[in-house]
């Protein structure tokens, strides 16, 4: 319990430094949201306490936009985050099999996750960039135009740790 | 008020008139004609999610939600054809799709009461026989208007638990058609804020913050969310459909605190009490009632607390008796004493005319001894500020026409939403025409968050806040209106720098600025002062900080009374005629040094040490009353008649009740009893004369302005020249890191004595009178956790608190909220500010 604290202080002291930066304006909560998320990974309920005092905003409210959008998490997620878009440009263009691959060399299923690991697999609707599907976003970086055989190609290089950038071959 | 132009339309070719801004849907509500709407409500902003108000107007090529769409003149509306009611039909068998629908079709419903076969068809709660809402569902309503037959999807039951963890108020999320009245009457309305949607798509409920049950999510039971809720989704727990059963209905008024709210009981047959709810439903959304009438009230209505029987005490124990026998019991003792060794002290629970009737009395028999017990003297300091300084405030009034979303709202140290919610529901509503507010408050305060501007400045360091704020507005030239004394107090404040006054009140001086800018731009502001305002030891140098800035603004004050019937009270106490007991320990002293042998309470006292006789003359049997030599139970029992006076001064009417074989006596016959026996009779207390001179009295109340001397207008001086910058600052020397300021919040959950987080089952989960806020920063810092329990040491007590981390009071400040049930809690909350140590608990 005392760690859980000490760890949630800590993601008080990250808040508190973005919420220093941004106007307690309604208008600037959903950036300040995608800030926490992108800065800790998920929404400890001190944070959201603290967001909703600061911008005078109730906390049911933020909890309600938290769970609307899938860009927030309130779980600590894992590591590694793996969106493979199931949105209907990227379906027609085999994004499915994509995700079945994904979840067999992973041993996850598809929208569930390995602690052990520190991988999450998600399947997402369109991301907007139809042009490029089928797309894979890891960790934040964009894949576009996904083959079947890439798919060893990344979770590889996830599980040596190598960082990968992404390639966005238009 | 701006003239509302009136509109002509016609609907289904019947002309129409009605007023500019008003929606179509509302229109013909108006004029009888029925729309379909499941998510409209009167009152609440509209969102048109149902989709069955669709209606055509001529012209337009599409169909439009009636709730959305204002009415326009020479509009032509059509309602109802086979089209509408074809679509109607569709979108309402998609609604039904996810609500078991079968209390809708089930022809065996007529049955049911006795087959209960739609137990086995209906899924949840048990089919329409457990079903809360029916008989009276808006969807039955809807089901009959479209004449629905079948439904041509396949029933989806969506499997959410039910909420069975909170007291009071279930929700069944299986029932709820997700029309979102709910959500918008706990925010919009209430500014509550604790219910809304969670998730999205076909996975979208209502929702607490981390789906948390209602007890641990800041709700305060007010259950708005049953009045508005269409289905039987939102329930009263444990109450199912009134089928069959005989109800007697009975009106009364709460006194529980300064609103004096109109509700109406539910009566079984056995006299126990069904349900209680506000009486005036004609506005569902504004409704007034709070968890202490609604649910509070409810267990104790009927229980055998309220309805004793009268008993002395013996020997062995108490002993039961009749009327006649205890006030012989009564009379006896009060004839053979001495009238300076008897006191008379009663509570302002009773209708007025018993409280004329027993002061009337009182005066007769002992002519000194007649005291209200008034530990807070809230509004007798408000006057004795006014008297001493020879100047009178000028009061708001809280006539309908007296409130606007022009006004603004400055609210000192109260936090309206528990002390006086019908107030706050009024504000509220001006908050949403435009109206401003800010909040100043050093303690927990619920409502701060829907404030333009909340100040938080150190406890006891209100008057520097607000005089730091008047410090910036007097450089802003012509932002204070002149009167005498404005050059001085410019003078004596120009003595500080504007940053010095700020910190040493504990703000920033952005949010100081951004108070002084927000006051000067706008106008017609209105300072309502809680109690807690007054309630401390430099409430005189909070008063004429206020006094400056209220008059400097030309605003007008709302001292906001908690206690029924106070503002009639500390109007007789001005004139003398009643006298104030403040602390129970000085009359628990008068009482051991034998002062005071008799003591006849009307009401209840938090006195735990006995003179030689105690009477107790209180509607319920509570701890006072089990110490007495006799206790007579009252008859100001909700349903017996009488007047009371609201927090504005408002007159409310007690309707009697039809006689019942086991009432008891009514108070103002047993005061002429006793008169009778005790040979004071000369002067009987004839009921209709003390309620024609409380009719005048009050219609004097609300005419003139209470203030005695209303010319006199000067600025006052602040007494801080004297002080160095360095100990403007108070109380920011603190010895040791477990020492706190903590802030003795006022608890109005003793209810004529009775606790009700003990009587009332539920209750404590709801309002917890032994948890103490703290701010999650010192609750790190001192290595605690929520709902860890700590002890606080006051002066040589200790008290035992339960740990609830709070963002919204600052750190180093503590806010405990005590039933004041003895004299050393009663002590403490008369001080309103202690400081005190918090250690871990000994077990």
């Amino acid at each position: 319990m005392k760690n859980n604290t000490a760890g949630g202080s800590k993601a008080l002291t990250v808040a508190e430094n973005i919420l220093k930066g941004i106007p307690a304006k309604r208008k600037n909560l959903i950036f300040f949201l995608h800030q926490v998320q992108n800065q800790l990974g998920y929404f400890p309920e001190e944070v959201v306490l603290k967001t909703a005092r600061h911008f005078s905003v109730s906390p049911a409210e933020i909890f309600s936009i938290l769970t609307f959008y899938s860009a927030f998490k309130l779980d600590q997620s894992c590591a590694h985050h793996i969106k493979v878009c199931q949105g209907t440009a990227c379906h027609v263009r085999g994004s499915e099999a994509i995700m079945k691959e994904f979840s067999r060399l992973l041993g996850i299923e598809p929208g569930g996750y390995d602690r052990r690991k520190g991988i999450a697999l998600e399947a997402v609707n369109c991301l907007g960039c139809c042009a490029i599907g089928p797309v894979v976003v890891v960790d934040g970086h964009y894949h576009a135009r996904v083959h079947l055989k890439e798919v060893e190609e990344i979770v590889a290089g996830l599980m040596t740790g190598e960082k990968s950038n992404g390639t966005c071959k238009i | 008020m701006e003239k509302k132009s009136i509109i002509k339309l016609k609907i289904n070719d019947l002309p129409v008139e009605t007023r500019a801004g008003v929606s179509v849907l509302q229109a013909a509500r108006e004029s009888g004609i029925y729309i379909p709407a499941l998510c409209e409500l009167e009152g609440l902003p509209p969102v048109s999610s149902c989709r069955l108000c669709l209606i055509k107007i001529l012209g337009r090529a599409s169909f439009v939600p009636a709730c959305v769409t204002r009415v326009e003149d020479g509009m032509e509306v059509v309602t109802s054809s086979d089209e509408l009611e074809k679509l109607r039909q569709a979108t309402f068998e998609m609604i039904l799709s996810e609500h078991p629908y079968f209390c809708l079709l089930c022809a065996e419903k007529s049955d049911c009461d006795e087959m209960k076969v739609t137990m086995a068809k209906a899924y949840d709660p048990g089919g329409c026989v457990f079903c809360p809402k029916d008989g009276h569902c808006d969807l039955q309503q809807v089901a009959s208007y479209l004449n629905l037959k079948k439904v041509s999807f396949k029933f989806k039951d969506r499997g959410h638990p039910q909420w069975l963890r909170d007291p009071f108020i279930s929700h069944n999320p299986n029932l709820c058609i997700l029309c979102g009245r709910c959500v918008s009457v706990c925010g919009d309305i209430r500014g509550e804020n604790v219910l809304t949607f969670v998730n999205r798509g076909e996975s979208t409920a209502i929702g607490t913050f981390y789906n948390r049950p209602l007890k641990e999510s800041d709700c305060s039971f007010c259950a708005a969310c049953l009045d508005v809720c269409p289905t039987g989704a939102m329930s009263e727990k444990g109450l199912f459909q009134d089928k069959g059963e005989k109800l007697d209905s009975m009106k009364f008024i709460c006194t529980l605190c300064g609103c004096g709210c109109e509700l109406e009981a539910e009566i079984r047959e056995d006299g126990s009490c069904r349900r209680i709810f506000p009486s005036d439903k004609s506005q569902p959304v504004f409704m007034s009632g709070c968890l202490r009438g609604r649910f509070g009230l409810r267990n104790l209505l009927g229980g055998d607390k309220l309805n004793d029987a009268p008993s002395i005490r013996t020997k062995d124990g108490r002993e039961k008796v009749s009327f006649e026998q205890a006030l012989s019991v009564l009379a006896t003792s009060l004839k053979n004493v001495n009238s300076e060794e008897t006191a008379l002290v009663f509570s302002e629970t009773a209708p007025l005319e018993n409280l004329m009737a027993f002061i009337e009395f009182g005066q007769k028999l002992a002519l000194q001894n007649v005291f209200w017990y008034y530990p807070e003297e809230f509004l007798a300091r408000l006057t004795e500020f006014e008297q001493e300084n020879h100047l009178g405030f000028d009061h708001y009034s809280l006539s309908p026409e007296g409130l606007s979303g022009r006004d603004s709202f400055f609210i000192l140290d109260s936090d309206l939403k528990s002390e006086a919610v019908t107030l706050w529901l009024e504000i509220k509503k001006q908050l949403r025409a435009g109206a401003k507010m800010v909040v100043l408050d050093t303690g927990f305060n619920s409502i701060e968050a829907q404030a333009e501007l909340r100040l938080k400045p150190l406890p006891g360091k209100e008057s520097l806040a607000i005089l730091s704020i008047l410090r910036l507005l007097l450089d802003k030239p012509d932002s204070l209106k002149f009167y005498p004394g404005l050059k001085e107090l410019a003078d004596r404040l120009s003595h500080y720098k504007p940053e010095d006054l700020v910190e040493a009140s504990g703000l920033d001086f952005f949010s100081v600025k951004t108070a002084a800018d927000l006051l000067a731009g706008n106008k017609s502001w209105r300072f309502i002062f809680g109690q807690r305002f007054l309630r401390q030891e430099n409430w005189q140098e909070n008063l004429l900080a206020a006094w400056n800035l209220n008059l400097g603004l030309s605003g007008q004050v709302l001292p906001l009374s908690t206690k029924i019937n106070e503002r009639f009270l500390a109007d007789r106490a001005r004139s003398g005629q009643v006298k104030i007991i403040n602390k129970i320990k000085s009359l628990e002293d008068r009482i051991k040094e034998k002062k005071i042998k008799n003591l006849y309470v009307y009401g209840d006292l938090p006195l735990q040490e006995k003179p030689e006789f105690l009477a107790v003359h209180n509607i319920s049997f509570s701890q006072l009353a089990g110490l007495s030599d006799v206790f007579i139970p009252a008859s100001f029992l909700p349903g017996e008649g009488g007047h009371f006076m609201d927090y504005a001064g408002r007159l409310k009417t007690n309707h009697n009740r039809l006689p019942q074989e086991n009432q008891p006596q009514s108070d103002l016959v047993i005061f002429n009893k006793l008169r009778e026996e005790l040979g004071i009779a000369e002067c009987p207390a004839s009921v209709m004369n003390i309620i024609e001179g409380i009719r005048q009295e009050t219609s004097l109340i609300s005419d003139l302005k209470p203030g005695l001397e209303p010319g006199i207008k000067r600025y006052l001086l602040p007494e801080i020249v004297h002080k160095t910058r360095d100990n403007l600052s108070g109380h920011e020397s603190r010895s040791s890191e477990e020492e706190f300021i903590i802030i003795v919040e006022q608890n109005l959950d003793l209810c004529y004595g009775l606790e009700l987080p003990k009587e009332v089952p539920g209750y404590r989960q709801a309002r917890n009178p032994d948890i103490v806020l703290m701010n999650p920063e010192d609750v790190s810092r001192l290595g605690l956790e929520a709902g860890q329990e700590v002890a606080i040491r006051l002066e040589n007590q200790t008290l035992v608190r339960t740990i609830k981390p709070e963002f919204g009071i600052r750190p180093r400040v503590l806010v405990i909220r005590p039933l004041i049930t003895d004299s050393f809690l009663s002590h403490i909350y008369r001080q309103g500010l202690v400081s005190g140590v918090v250690e871990l608990k000994n077990d």
